[in-house]
Order: C-alpha cells, then sequence, then structure tokens
C-alpha cells in the first residue's frame, strides 16, 4: 500500500439542498470561486435553488462560506482534509418561516452552534417576544417562552431570579425592544440581569409588513413613513446598545453585522463571548446585530446587504462599545 | 417549585408551629404578604401604588432574608410580565397593584392566561375611573371577573371581606392556581386592605396538586424541550386549546363556587354584596333583625365562578333581593342572570355608592326599610 502523494487534493463534500433552499443567491454572492449559480428547474417554493456547477468541486476550497451565509441552512460542506463541517447545526429544527434571505435564520444558525458548542444547551432557555423571531422556539431544540412584544427582558428575569444555574438569552427585534419595549430593556441593563439580550436591528417592523421602525435610518422609505424618514414627521433613529452600555449593570455591548461570511463569522465569535460574560459576570450582555429585512426593505437579499453596508453602519457601527471587567472573555 | 422532601418536611414544620399560634394583629395588605410568604411563594414583582403599597414593603423586608427573590419592577406591565417568566419556570409567584395598575397588566394576565401559567394576582381596588381616588372601592368587578384583558378567558377571582380571609384566600388563590394551571385574582378594596384585625394563620394545603413537569427549567439532558408560549396562528388548533380553557372554567364553576349565607332562610329580603359592602351589609342585617325584619345577607367570596349554588336555596320561594356596592351597579347584572337561570323572577334593586365613599349600615338598613314599605320596585 502507497501513501497517496503529498499534492493529492482530498475533495470537499458539498451539498445544496434544493427542497430547503429559498433562491435568496446569498451564497452566489459568498463563493470567492464563482462556482455557485442558480439551477434551471424550479422546486416545491417556486423558485430556482441553487447549486455547484457542474465540474467545479475540484475547485471548491471547502471555504464554507456558502453554508455560513445561508440564512436556512441548507447548504453543507465539509472540509475533509481538515476535518471541518459547515451547515445546519444539530439543535437545529423545523422548517424556518423567514423570507429568502433573510438575517435571523443566520442569527439561529449562531446561537444554535454556539449552545452547542458551550455544551450549555440543558440549562439554556430562550425567550422570544413578538415580532418575526416569536415563532424562534420552533427552530432552536431548547427550552423556550414565547414572551408579549417587548417584555422579552422582564420574562427573561421572572425565569432566572430563582434559577441562577439556568442560561437565559432573550432574541428581540427593533420594534420589540427599541420601541415598545425600551423599559423594560434599559432596566433590564440597570438592574443587572445575567441575560444574554440577542438585539436584531432590521431598522423595520418586518411581520407587520414594513413599517417606521425606532431604529429605521433618516431617509428610509417604509409603509409609514412613505417619503422617507423625516425628523420633523419620525425623529431620529434610536441607537439603543451605546445607551444600554452606559448603565452600570450591562457588562459587555458589542454591535455585529451579518452582511457577508466574515462579518457573521465575527458575529458568532461575539455571541460566544456574551455567553461566556453571562456565566463569568452575571450582569447584562447584549449583541446589538445590524441585519437586513429585504421584504420590508423591498430589496433583492444582496441589494439589502449592499443597502446595509451602505446607509446603516455609519450610524450603527460595528465593534466592542463596552468591553466587560477583565476584558473580552475567552 | 416543587419542594423536596426536606424542605417539605421543614415546611410542614412550620406550619404546625402557625397552627398552635394565637391570633396576631395585621393590616389587611400585611396579612396578605404573610399568607403569601407562608403558600411558599418563591418571588414576587410589583411595582408601588396607593393603597396596595404596604405588600410590597412587607415583601421586601420579609422575603429576600427566606432566599426568595423580591424585585420592585419598572413599571406594572414590566412586574406582570415577571410573573409570566417566572411561572413559566415552575415558581409559585405573585404581583399585587391597585386599579390602575390592575388595568396596565391586563395584557400580561390574558397572556398568562393563554400560556396556563399559575399566579396570584392581588387588586386592592380605588375608586376610579382614569387616576380616579386612592379610597376604597369596589368598580373593578366587572374588569376582574369579565376578562378584563382581551381574548375571552376567565380566572377565579376571590374577595375577602375580613383580615382573617385576605390570608386564607391567599393562601386558596395560590392553591387554585396551581390545581387549574390559572391565574388567580384577590380583589378587595382600599379600606380593608388597610385595617387592622386579629388573624390566624392556616397551614398551607398542597394536596393533590400536580407537578410542573411543563415548566422551562432546562431540559437537564432527560427530557424534551418545554414551551411556554400563548402564540396559537391555526384558527382550528387555538378553538381547540380555547376549547380546553373553557371546559377548565365550566370545572372551576362546577367545583369553586364559595359564598357565605346569613340569615338568608326565612328572610323576605336578601341583600347580596361582596367583600366591605358584605361586612357592612352583615352589620344592617343584624340590626334590622333586632327590629323584627326578615333579612339576610348573601355574601359572594368567588366573584368567578359566580355562586349560583348559594342562590339555588333561595330561589324556592319569593323573595326580593337587594345588591348593595361600592360602585354604581356592576355584580347586580349577575345577581339578576343567576336569578333568570334559576327561573326566579324575584324582583332585585341596587344601592351603591361610588368614588370611594363607603356606605353605613344605618344608610343600607335605610334603604332595605324604604324596599320593604314601598314594595320595592324595580
Amino acid at each position: 500500500m502507497t501513501a497517496p502523494a503529498t499534492t493529492e487534493k482530498i475533495l470537499p463534500r458539498v451539498e445544496f439542498d434544493s427542497v430547503e433552499c429559498k433562491g435568496c443567491g446569498l451564497c452566489i454572492e459568498a463563493c470567492p470561486e464563482h462556482i455557485v449559480e442558480f439551477a434551471q428547474v424550479f422546486n416545491h417554493r417556486g423558485v430556482h435553488p441553487t447549486r455547484l456547477m457542474e465540474d467545479t468541486l475540484a475547485k471548491c476550497t471547502a471555504c464554507g462560506n456558502c453554508a455560513v451565509v445561508c440564512p436556512d441552512g441548507a447548504v453543507t460542506v465539509e472540509n475533509l482534509r481538515k476535518h471541518l463541517r459547515y451547515g445546519k447545526n444539530r439543535l437545529r429544527c423545523g422548517e424556518m418561516h423567514y423570507c429568502p434571505g433573510c438575517d435571523e435564520g443566520t442569527v439561529h444558525e449562531l446561537l444554535a452552534e454556539v449552545i452547542d458548542e458551550l455544551g450549555i444547551r440543558d440549562v439554556t432557555v430562550g425567550v422570544a417576544s413578538v415580532g418575526c423571531t416569536v415563532f424562534a422556539y420552533r427552530y432552536i431544540d431548547i427550552d423556550w417562552q414565547q414572551a408579549a412584544h417587548g417584555r422579552a427582558t422582564s420574562v427573561a428575569w421572572g425565569i432566572e431570579c430563582q434559577h441562577p444555574e439556568l442560561r437565559v438569552f432573550t432574541l428581540q427585534g427593533d420594534g420589540d425592544l427599541a420601541g415598545i419595549g425600551i423599559g423594560e430593556t434599559f432596566h433590564a441593563a440597570a438592574r443587572g440581569d445575567p441575560t444574554v439580550i440577542i438585539f436584531l436591528n432590521n431598522a423595520i417592523y418586518g411581520m407587520t409588513g414594513g413599517q417606521l421602525a425606532p431604529t429605521t435610518m433618516m431617509g428610509q422609505k417604509t409603509t409609514t413613513s412613505p417619503t422617507g424618514r423625516n425628523r420633523q414627521v419620525h425623529g431620529y433613529p434610536v441607537t439603543m446598545t451605546e445607551a444600554l452600555a452606559l448603565q452600570q449593570g450591562c457588562s459587555f455591548a458589542v454591535r455585529a453585522t451579518v452582511h457577508d461570511a466574515p462579518a457573521i463569522r465575527k458575529t458568532k465569535k461575539y455571541i460566544r463571548q456574551a455567553f461566556l460574560n453571562q456565566e463569568k459576570n452575571k450582569s447584562l450582555s447584549v449583541l446589538e446585530i445590524v441585519s437586513s429585512c429585504p421584504s420590508g426593505w423591498k430589496l433583492e437579499p444582496i441589494d439589502a446587504h449592499k443597502y446595509l453596508v451602505q446607509e446603516m453602519l455609519s450610524v450603527y457601527k460595528p465593534g466592542v462599545i463596552k468591553e466587560p471587567p477583565g476584558g473580552m472573555p475567552r | 417549585m416543587t419542594p423536596d422532601a426536606g424542605v417539605g418536611v421543614l415546611e410542614a414544620a412550620k406550619d404546625a408551629e402557625a397552627a398552635a399560634e394565637g391570633p396576631v394583629l395585621f393590616k389587611g395588605c400585611d396579612a396578605i404578604a404573610e399568607a403569601a410568604i407562608r403558600s411558599g411563594m418563591d418571588a414576587y414583582f410589583a411595582y408601588p401604588i396607593t393603597p396596595q403599597t404596604d405588600i410590597p414593603e412587607y415583601l421586601a423586608e420579609h422575603l429576600p432574608p427566606l432566599g426568595k427573590t423580591f424585585t420592585q419592577a419598572n413599571s406594572e406591565i414590566s412586574a406582570i410580565n415577571m410573573v409570566y417568566g417566572a411561572a413559566g419556570a415552575g415558581l409559585r409567584v405573585m404581583t399585587s397593584s391597585s386599579s390602575p395598575g390592575i388595568s396596565l397588566k391586563q395584557e400580561g394576565i390574558s397572556y398568562i392566561a393563554g400560556a396556563e401559567l399559575p399566579c396570584v394576582i392581588v387588586n386592592v381596588m380605588r375608586g376610579g375611573p382614569g387616576l380616579g381616588t386612592v379610597y376604597g372601592s369596589q368598580e373593578d368587578y366587572w374588569q376582574s371577573v369579565k376578562g378584563g384583558g382581551h381574548g375571552g378567558y376567565r380566572m377565579p377571582v376571590l374577595a375577602p371581606a375580613t383580615v382573617q380571609e385576605c390570608a386564607d384566600l391567599t393562601m386558596l388563590c395560590f392553591r387554585l392556581a396551581d390545581l387549574y394551571r390559572t391565574p388567580t385574582l384577590l380583589c378587595l378594596d382600599g379600606t380593608l386592605g388597610q385595617m387592622w384585625e386579629n388573624v390566624r394563620f392556616k397551614p398551607r394545603d398542597d394536596s393533590g396538586l400536580p407537578s410542573k413537569d411543563w415548566a422551562t427549567t432546562g431540559t437537564r439532558g432527560v427530557r424534551k424541550p418545554n414551551l411556554v408560549n400563548s402564540i396559537i396562528i391555526e384558527p382550528l388548533e387555538l378553538e381547540a386549546h380555547n376549547r380546553m380553557l373553557h371546559a377548565r372554567y365550566a370545572r372551576m364553576e362546577k367545583e369553586e363556587q364559595r359564598w357565605e349565607s346569613f340569615a338568608t332562610e326565612d328572610a323576605d329580603l336578601v341583600i347580596v354584596a361582596f367583600g366591605l359592602a358584605g361586612r357592612i351589609a352583615h352589620t344592617a342585617v343584624e340590626a334590622l333583625r333586632k327590629t323584627g325584619r326578615k333579612v339576610g345577607l348573601l355574601r359572594p367570596i368567588s366573584l368567578f365562578p359566580f355562586p349560583i349554588d348559594g342562590f339555588r336555596p333561595l330561589s324556592k320561594r319569593l323573595r326580593r333581593y337587594l345588591v348593595v356596592e361600592m360602585n354604581a351597579g356592576q355584580m347586580v347584572e349577575d345577581v339578576k342572570r343567576t336569578l333568570f337561570d334559576l327561573q326566579c323572577l324575584d324582583p332585585v334593586s341596587f344601592y351603591g355608592r361610588q368614588g370611594g365613599v363607603i356606605p353605613t349600615p344605618e344608610e343600607i338598613a335605610e334603604v332595605v326599610v324604604r324596599e320593604f314599605t314601598q314594595g320595592g320596585a324595580r
């Protein structure tokens, strides 16, 4: 038996699930080798699912970007040489109701991965409050409580107050956290509840069909700001994470984004750090994730990410806003 | 939280000690707080509002030393949602407020009812509408028994008339909450909340309570994930859920009616009054009996379920009814409905004071005498 030549390439295993695929095309954009395309056929959703171009597997570097950016976990990449796998985490369940290209699915995947990798699944309780995130309980296989609009952090405190062993996190949108629930959120930071807040800021009310949110950008058109947000009628966008960071009970505040694979990988690191900080400092950790709402913004998913980068990131600047005492958790 | 054996034994010992205790002088609000502690309450969340602030003040002092949670929330809305979270995590939990604050809690109460979470809510009623007054009233009867929040739910509503009942019914509220997986409401007026009387605390009764295996306490590697939830999008599924809830309400109506009858057997006129109004009417009945008037009192203790069984024996012969309330006439609707259900066409009249005004026994006696002399036309 001869050892394989070192120059011989071990091909990755790549799988595009044409049934799960919602045809957003984010994987096509993410592929550095440009070897992903839309299939000619339609799937049962009436969209062209994506696939690897014929005879291109040898070109694939198994970077996993296509799997990382897929909000629906429809792509799996296995790097057989490095024993790395990118794709749906085992804690993921259910078919997501989110629109094609919605970043919320991506965040679900990251959450599932972090909970799984930290080995805290058995003591984790999620709180999903009203907005598109309200059905989150269908997609990650842990204990959940669904909360009223804006009240997630109060519900979280109720869960953890006599259960210090539990790891409680909330998954909240901008209307929920920065609009109707601003009081609840602010006081969770003031009390220093040991909650992890995952705050999805997509600058719009998604579930109700695209109305002005507290975080809508100046000039941004929504169904209730049809000529664009202006100061006289709607006031200015709310920057919540900076406000929360000012409170003593908030020990970790960071803003991330999920518009491309590197950003998503960084966001996963932050989510992990938020949960580590929860354990270490027993006070509030808030992670704002600037994300897109293609349906609400009435943009193609790829264009929505372009808008996010061009317009949102100058107001909602990514990065660590408040580092925990003793430095970033590892 | 289901106590383990050790804790249970400990608490049983404490209960025995409590039962041996003589009566102690307590304020209505404090008796509720103390009874909650003796019910094994794990957490309490509230926001200050007159005239119930004695409850959070008492619990702020006495709850944390027991290792239990006391949180003064940033609003009533926040407090009721903390109750939701804590009840969902399997805790025995309570909140208290007064009328305007209870209005703020209604959204949360509806969610709690929908998600089938056991908890106790205390409303120390004051005069309304709006900011109204801080003086006691019974103007929240409709809000208490007809839903209050959205979605057509019901919950047990208990109305004490003495400080002793404040204690007893608080403990019963905790029991009914766990027994039926429901929010329960203790409903009293501000005057009773501020009244001092002797109380003897009774031992806690946890017999026959179901385990809380639905609570979100982490899967612990031994079970499938639990979900605490009130969103059911599919109409047929929601209808089935609501039918289940309403079957439970029907069971409460069958099993949990409570009332006090006083001198009703031979009464030609029966006063129907709850809470403080019932207590005052009791004094009026005693005085009227001394003058030879055949007057009795039926005092509903459970406002939901409404005690139709208390009326059943009375409906066998013609009498007259006078409903006395500290509002413009709310429970009187349920009295009329109840008599109608019993196919009883006896005349029902109403006397009420509003805005925090408390009727006197003499005033009520006068109305009764007028009813007798004028024939009690409706």
